[in-house]
């Protein structure tokens, strides 16, 4: 009889478990991955005009119009009359995401690299010098073939298969995976370049990059300053640098070029903010939405007549404002898909209550006030608008983005 | 159905033998994420100490944390009681077959199809009959080790798709009721 007791008592003692052997494939992009040395090699600079199928920084230089397609390259436009601006060429440069132009130098980032080009004859620009390895943060490791040091040249469409063991037991809290594949990218840096005082100033999430080009056609790396995290934008004004973040604005004085001193920050809610200077105010957009993490759509007047001491005096509601220009009195403030709007800055305590036009239907990303026409980056193209009038813009001609499907 | 219907014919020779039982299906020693199983076996009466037979009924238990799955087994038996002439006795048996998994709805939900299959079966077991006062009807205590395969399939957009090979393994306590 007392065996029963035994063998149901051992039965109970025993824990047991299921193990699960897992497979399968699904469909997915993957990154391509490639070296430097790679991307290097390939370089083929020139080439006739192609698409446009996105675009990101504009430069307006002389008659032409430079315009990046970020991660290609550099769409070069004849734009000697703005109503009608030329498709010239296209700079063919992997990884390209900002151009600075100085001294009929173009400075544009490609990958890790700061390439130098010459300007002479605009519509085909010379690389004169490449500083290798200069933006180390874009670097990524090749998951798929365990090899650090990579570059991200392109996605492809990919069929990838899984096999996994995993064992449970509610005994046991953790699963265990013991022949796992997973896939996880981390993002390169977004690099932001101005340039001020004989200096290449390029920003990414979070350092500055400092490079003198006292002899223009061969930047010298100088150092990196760390600034913090969530950097945005950089505008030069006389002897100070203005670097938005997602959570306020730095100023730094560049007096002494090569080395920047943080005079103040000025720290305000989340958001991402790109700002625009005159002698007295910074004038700061705050946008809301997910990228930025912030809740609120403003319009800030900042005084900076101390630029120790920057002070928020009026703030605005605005829609969903990301670029923003200042010419003589007039703030042009793009609001994404609510469109382009003006405001007289005359009387900055009431600016943002004295709009003076709104083109609903151009969304809005970024506008330049260029020397022959007000130049906005939008969803559909570029505009380029007349804007002799500052309170009355007359549209000259749009360059069209190609959709793609 | 050919083997039991062979087994009754041949029930005049042999005598015809039946143990139901209830079970209770758990990982170990706390019934955490257990189920049951009710089980029926017909079969004949070999040896005196020998049934041969075949086992089926339904299952019902948790797996991998994913809630419970039914099983109907079907497996063949063998039995063995060590002193069946007494009223109390140690008795082994061994299961071997394959259970099915049709009650679990094979489905689709937006564009995820599922698909669930059985697998093999395996359950060695052990315990103590008790006979009734007068009577050949006896009632047990048991316990074993049930080993069952099973399979689940699930494909999205007909081009991705998952599939899991479980190998379940409990401990089974069952009480029983033959004659």
């Amino acid at each position: 009889m007392k065996r029963i007791w035994l063998i149901l008592f051992g039965v109970t003692a025993i824990a047991s478990c299921d193990k699960i052997d897992s497979k399968g494939q699904y469909l997915t992009r993957i990154p391509v991955f490639e070296t430097m040395e790679s991307v290097r090699a390939k370089a083929t600079p020139i080439s006739s005009p192609i698409a446009m199928l996105k675009t990101g920084k504009i430069y307006v230089y002389q008659d032409y119009l430079f315009i990046n397609e970020p991660h290609k390259g550099i769409h070069i436009f004849n734009n000697i009359n703005p109503s009608k601006p030329q498709a010239i060429s296209f700079l063919n440069i992997p990884g390209n995401v900002d151009i600075a132009i100085l001294d009929e130098k173009l400075y544009a980032d490609s990958f890790t690299d700061l390439l130098t080009f010459d300007l002479a004859d605009p519509a085909s620009p010379k690389l004169l010098t490449r500083n290798k390895d200069v933006f180390k943060t874009v670097l990524q490791m090749d998951y798929i073939n365990n090899k650090p040091d990579m570059v991200v040249t392109g996605y492809r469409d990919s069929l990838v298969s899984y096999s996994y063991k995993n064992k449970y037991s509610p005994y046991e809290t953790k699963y265990y995976d013991y022949i796992a594949e997973s896939g996880s990218g981390r993002g390169g840096s977004m690099a932001r370049f101005t340039l001020a005082n004989k200096h290449l100033y390029a920003v990414d999430q979070t350092t500055l990059h400092l490079f003198n080009v006292q002899e223009a056609s061969k930047p010298v790396y100088v150092k990196d300053i760390k600034i913090g995290a969530g950097i945005e934008t950089i505008f030069p004004f006389k002897n100070s640098l203005f670097i938005g973040s997602n959570t306020g604005m730095v100023i730094y004085d560049i007096s002494t070029a090569s080395a920047p001193v943080e005079l103040s920050r000025y720290n305000h809610i989340r958001a991402c903010d790109p700002v625009v200077v005159n002698d007295k105010y910074a004038f700061v957009t705050l946008r809301a939405g997910v990228t930025c993490g912030g809740q609120q759509n403003l319009l800030e007047v900042i005084d900076i007549q101390d630029l120790k001491q920057p002070t928020l005096k009026y703030s605005f509601a605005l829609e969903n404002p990301h670029g923003l220009a200042l010419s003589d009195q007039t703030l042009y403030i793009c609001e994404g898909k609510y469109g382009f709007k003006s405001f007289d800055a005359n009387d900055v305590s009431q600016i943002g209550n004295k709009l003076l036009e709104n083109h609903k239907e151009v969304k809005s990303m970024d506008v330049i006030a260029g020397p022959n026409s007000l130049v906005v980056v939008g969803e559909a193209g570029i505009y380029q608008y007349d804007y002799t009038n500052k309170a009355k813009l007359k549209e000259l001609s749009v360059i069209p983005i190609t959709k793609t499907n | 159905m050919a083997l039991l219907g062979s087994l009754a014919a041949s029930a005049q020779t042999k005598k015809y033998t039946n143990h139901n039982e209830l079970s209770v299906i758990t990982y170990g020693p706390a019934f955490l994420e257990s189920g049951f199983g009710l089980h029926t076996f017909h079969g004949l009466q070999v040896h005196e100490k020998y049934a041969v037979g075949l086992n089926t009924g339904l299952d019902r238990y948790p797996v991998n944390n994913e809630g419970s799955k039914w099983f109907v087994p079907l497996s063949a038996k063998i039995n063995y009681v060590e002193f069946p002439a007494r009223k109390r006795s140690f008795f082994a048996a061994l299961d071997l077959g394959y259970s099915f998994a049709f009650l679990n709805k094979d489905g689709s939900e937006e564009n995820i199809a599922y698909e669930y299959r059985g697998g093999l079966l395996l359950n060695p077991q052990l315990g103590w009959r008790f006979k009734f006062r007068d009577s050949q009807k006896y009632w047990s205590l048991g316990g074993g080790y049930r080993y069952q395969e099973y399979t689940s399939r699930d494909t999205h957009d007909e081009v991705s798709r998952n599939e899991n090979k479980y190998h379940l393994h409990r401990v089974t306590l069952q009480i029983g009721l033959g004659f």
